[in-house]
């Protein structure tokens, strides 16, 4: 059950930092999805129903703090969860290209499926601000990504230090 | 529990996918009745404490960098301040005089002064969490008695609309909530009217519905007409950057700059008006 706590405090503390952040960060009218970055890196690390598991509790919080489309958010998130989920089964996660390209692609279909529930006037914009914010998740992910490999791996150590 | 989940995972994402669904129908049911929606309310309640410990250290932090500035800058600074100063200076020493004008005008008509409308004061914790909506979250909710559709204002003028509120935050956006971006306009010098609705871009207002003889020209002052009642008169909207006139010629509309920038409002005040 620890092993899943991490990633639930990860996700919450996102979502505190993603109503806070900087106008600079915006750029092409897209800014990092900080709730999306947290729920495809740690979804990386686990398997597909949890990820879809953690996607639902990912859209849940995102459409609580926007107060707007609850359901959109929720199905999208839990997609993407399920999706991240699966990659780790049928990809050798440790290689750096993997989180990279899964968040970046993840990014791009979860917020288009989005878009086409949700449809804006101004489709061009809303791609460029997909395409500006998939570029920021992918970049972002990496970083993530790693932290919860090195704790997963220290974790590991300790406890097989404990068993000698 | 987690066996359970590993081994059947279509399954369980089907079941996730409708129990979002069916959410997703539960919530806009509720926001249709102005009611709160559960689990959106126990996520806020919880994620408050947390909005608000981010905010407090952004706010140092911005506190810190706006402090360690280079002596040129300040220096500059001073000066375009001094000379708002003199500038508002002139103009409250002119509002004084208009004021004593109406109160003198009222008392003459023996019309007895509205009573203002009472305001809660409540301070931004989370802004624009997603790109497609622009939206806010207050830290004041229904226990400090607000509603949703109640306005939100600021010293400087009209900011928006409360959509949805829980125990201890609100929501609030340019749209009021259902999902209509207008609110009653009139231009403060010719007194035409028309409906001031949101552009996607955050920077813009579009003043539209104005009469094609409408009196309007770049520079004036928009402000709220009060139409509807829930929204006080008078509160200023924008200013007017350039008129435009629309395909078929019947209607006029203008492009404004917001009195208020959402990206930028801090502390706002909620008008506790009751909401039909």
């Amino acid at each position: 059950m620890q092993r899943y706590l991490l990633p639930s405090l990860l996700i919450l503390l996102a979502a505190a930092i993603q109503g806070n952040l900087p106008d600079w960060l915006i750029i092409k009218g897209g800014q990092p999805d900080l709730i999306l970055v947290a729920l495809i890196a740690t979804a990386l690390t686990l398997d597909p129903a949890t990820g879809a598991v953690l996607g639902f509790v990912a859209g849940l919080v995102h459409g609580a703090i926007t107060g707007e489309s609850l359901g959109s958010f929720i199905v999208t998130r839990t997609i993407i969860g399920y999706a991240a989920g699966s990659l780790t089964v049928r990809l050798f996660s440790d290689n750096p290209v993997v989180p990279v390209l899964a968040a970046g692609g993840l990014t791009f279909a979860g917020e288009f499926i989005f878009l086409l529930a949700n449809p804006t006037p101004d489709l061009i914009g809303g791609v460029n601000m997909i395409l500006a914010k998939s570029l920021y998740d992918s970049l972002l992910t990496i970083f993530v990504f790693w932290f919860l490999r090195w704790t997963e791996i220290r974790r590991k150590i300790k406890m097989a230090s404990a068993r000698l | 529990m987690l066996h359970f989940l590993r081994n059947s995972k279509i399954t369980v994402l089907a079941a996730l996918v409708m129990l979002g669904m069916v959410m997703g129908g539960a919530h806009n049911r509720a926001e249709e009745r102005n009611a709160s929606f559960f689990p959106e309310n126990v996520v806020r309640v919880v994620l408050k404490p947390l909005q608000q410990a981010v905010s407090g250290v952004i706010r140092v932090g911005d506190a810190a960098a706006h402090t360690a500035r280079p002596r040129s800058s300040l220096m500059r600074e001073n000066e375009q301040l001094r000379a708002q100063v003199r500038t508002l200076n002139m103009e409250v020493q002119r509002l004084r005089e208009d004021s004593g004008e109406a109160k003198r005008l009222r008392a003459a008509l023996g019309l007895k002064a509205k009573s203002p409308d009472r305001l809660v004061g409540a301070r931004i914790i989370s802004r624009n969490p997603s790109e497609w909506f622009i939206t806010a979250t207050i830290d004041r909710g229904k226990s400090a008695g607000i509603q949703p559709g109640q306005a939100v204002i600021t010293p400087w003028g009209f900011l928006g609309q409360v959509i949805t509120v829980s125990p201890t935050t609100a929501q609030i956006s340019r749209s009021d909530p259902e999902g209509h971006s207008g609110v009653g306009a009139m231009v403060q010098r010719s007194r035409a009217v028309g409906i001031c609705i949101n552009q996607q871009d955050p920077e813009y207002l579009h003043l539209t519905y104005l009469a094609k003889d409408a009196d309007i020209k770049p520079g004036d002052v928009i402000v709220t007409s009060g139409q509807g009642g829930v929204v006080p008169k008078g509160l200023p909207l924008g200013r007017v950057l350039k008129v435009v006139p629309e395909s078929g010629g019947f209607i006029k509309s203008a492009i404004l700059s917001p009195s208020v920038k959402f990206d930028r409002a801090e502390e706002v005040y909620v008008v506790l008006r009751k909401v039909e």
